[in-house]
């Protein structure tokens, strides 16, 4: 079933020098349970394309396309209605992990106002309970709940961020660089647990990011972004074995190979060092 | 962790208090001129007299403990503070300068409590519905409008006030806290009374202040609906509703209170223009006539409870802060 198809998308930001289109007619499709990648650099309009859909464009607009959520005309939706779509039925990994949590609530109410405010119902105990599930799924301690964002670190505020997402069952999931926040080592943590709460959900994902080599060991699928421009979409070993798009092959060729590495290595060597050593 | 908390916060109390009435007992001696001879000097300029002052001069010394040496005058002096004994005042002899204060600091702190809490909360609530972006137009308008007032002294704003509604429509009294002759009670008279007496002079406050708390929450507003967690709060669907009280304005709200408790301190000095438009029988006005009469002790008495309350203010600040922001106690490790 398909989760999600985006049609021609174009997004378009007035500015004082006419109107810039941040996305120009990107389409792309997802089925139930599927990871898409998104990559491409800053500016390239990844984040656009996900803002769009979740109509959080700000002083944007998308001027042209089609977007299907679950088979529904997501146009067709009014401003006042879009709110129980979010989360609801695709929620939002924020990017900035560090400070996508309200400093003044605790990590209890905060999740639990998506519920409140989706009128899922449950008696206090319940709603603890529940919370506390959650938590321990995307392997942090139920009584996390009780804390404030100050007092976690970075990881465990994204796994908080994952715990959210999953919270009402959505059957999409948009993670806008969820990682990069993060060191390497929790980096690799928290992505597998994304992948395995992702997977134990059934939701399809879009993944975006530009770390390729993160990508490619996560994604079944690869869109390569370059100025607002889905420039190539296919699976990822096609996609890092035969690139088309110039862009594309740039983005690989900037991985360290190994063989690279050697070479990193000699120029420790290199004639250049040793004159300056003299 | 909570008490050690406190327990800095409540040394550092102590040391503020302590250079406080150190400075407030130093200052005045290390001015120029002598206050006993200038006093004695104008009494007998007004009185007619004239001659030698001298042998007045030293008795008036020795009376007030100005003859003994800087450092037991200044041990002298805590023994006093802590006795609440303030000295008596210049100007109207014999009468006590804590009886002054007392007499009207009553007057004072209903007057500028009241306002200035009213002011905090409508100018706060304003503040906050200006820089929330799904505010009407009508209701933005409104807002900007009452933040005009803010440009225009509070003294103007009292005077424009008291020719309109006590001179020209004669609905509210010029001036005073009470009506002449009428005695204090605690009954409904006696409240009405007040609260009739009261109303100028706190809607000149109230309408001065409005906008300066409205300017700064809204400054503080827009710069939190910046922030990521907003951003999450809008993508997780919640109501509008609540992401304006508690995801805007609770954190915009954190440097209000911190301006409001330092407000709360200077109360006590009271509004003096706004006391003497109205002869309000409040510290303000006392504080004006002390300054006119050169009454050194009064003013003394009152920059000294003026720096005390500012300083527990401060405290009970300091104390309610963790309360509001959970930042704050664990936050410095």
């Amino acid at each position: 079933m398909t989760v999600l198809d985006i049609r021609n998308l174009t997004v378009e930001y007035r500015t004082p020098r006419g109107p810039f289109h941040a996305v120009r007619n990107v389409s792309f499709s997802l089925e139930a349970g599927e990871r898409f990648g998104l990559v491409g650099e800053s500016g390239s309009g990844k984040s656009t394309t996900i803002l769009a859909l979740m109509r959080m464009l700000r002083g944007g607009m998308i001027t042209g396309g089609e977007l299907l959520l679950n088979g529904r005309d997501l146009a067709a939706v009014p401003d006042a209605r879009y709110r129980t779509i979010r989360f609801a039925e695709m929620s939002l990994v924020p990017q900035g992990a560090m400070s996508s949590l309200n400093p003044v609530l605790k990590i209890g109410r905060q999740i639990g106002d998506i519920f409140a405010d989706h009128r899922v119902r449950h008696t206090p105990e319940a709603r603890r309970r529940i919370i506390g599930d959650l938590l321990a799924r995307v392997g942090l301690a139920p009584e996390v709940q009780d804390r404030f964002p100050h007092e976690l670190s970075g990881g465990m505020k994204q796994r908080v961020c994952i715990a959210m997402a999953i919270a009402l069952k959505p059957s999409l999931i948009l993670a806008d660089e969820p990682t990069s926040a993060l060191d390497v080592m929790v980096q690799k943590q928290v992505l597998a647990t994304l992948g395995r709460v992702q997977r134990e959900l059934g939701a399809a994902i879009v993944l975006i990011g530009h770390d390729m080599a993160l990508m490619a060991h996560f994604v079944g699928r690869l869109g390569v972004m370059y100025r607002g421009e889905l420039v190539e979409t296919g699976p990822v070993r096609e996609i890092f074995t035969n690139p088309q798009h110039p862009y594309t092959r740039m983005l690989i060729d900037s991985l360290p190979s190994f063989d690279r590495l050697a070479s990193f290595r000699t120029a420790k060597r290199s004639p250049v060092l040793q004159r300056g050593r003299v | 962790m909570y008490a050690q908390y406190v327990a800095r916060r409540f040394g550092m109390m102590l040391l503020v208090v302590v250079l406080a009435v150190s400075i407030n007992f130093l200052l005045p001696r290390l001015m120029p001129g002598d206050p006993v001879e200038a006093q004695l000097n104008q009494l007998l300029a007004t009185g007619g007299g004239g001659g030698d002052i001298s042998a007045m001069v030293d008795a008036y010394r020795a009376r007030f403990g100005l003859d003994q040496p800087l450092l037991a005058q200044y041990f002298s002096y805590w023994r006093s503070v802590f006795s609440l004994d303030l000295g008596v005042s210049l100007a109207a002899y014999p009468e006590r300068v804590s009886h002054a204060i007392l007499a009207g600091l009553p007057w004072t702190l209903g007057l500028l409590g009241f306002a200035t809490l009213v002011s905090f909360v409508l100018g706060t609530w304003l503040g906050g519905l200006l820089g929330w972006p799904r505010t009407p137009r009508i209701a933005r308008a409104f807002g900007s409008g009452l933040i005009l007032f803010s440009s225009v002294p509070y003294f103007l704003i009292g005077m424009v006030l008291l020719y309109l509604f006590a001179i020209v429509f004669r609905w509210f009294p010029a001036g005073g806290g009470m009506p002449f002759g009428q005695s204090a009670g605690f009954n409904w008279q006696t409240l009405t009374a007040i609260a009739w007496h009261g109303t100028l002079p706190a809607a000149s406050i109230i309408l001065a202040e409005i906008g300066a708390w409205a300017l700064g929450m809204r400054g503080m507003m827009v710069s939190v609906l910046g922030e990521d967690y907003i951003t999450l709060a809008e993508a997780k669907g919640l109501k509008p509703r609540r992401i304006f009280r508690w995801y805007g304005l609770r954190n915009a709200l954190l440097p209000q209170l911190t301006k409001l408790a330092m407000t709360l301190g200077h109360i006590v000095s009271g509004a003096i223009l706004v006391e003497v438009i109205f002869s309000y029988p409040g510290i303000g006005f006392r504080l004006y006539q002390a300054i006119q009469a050169n009454d050194y002790f009064v003013i003394q008495g009152i920059v000294l409870l003026l720096s005390v309350s500012i300083a527990i203010a401060m405290f009970i600040l300091d104390l309610a802060y963790p309360l509001i922001d959970p930042r704050i106690t664990t936050g410095r490790e």
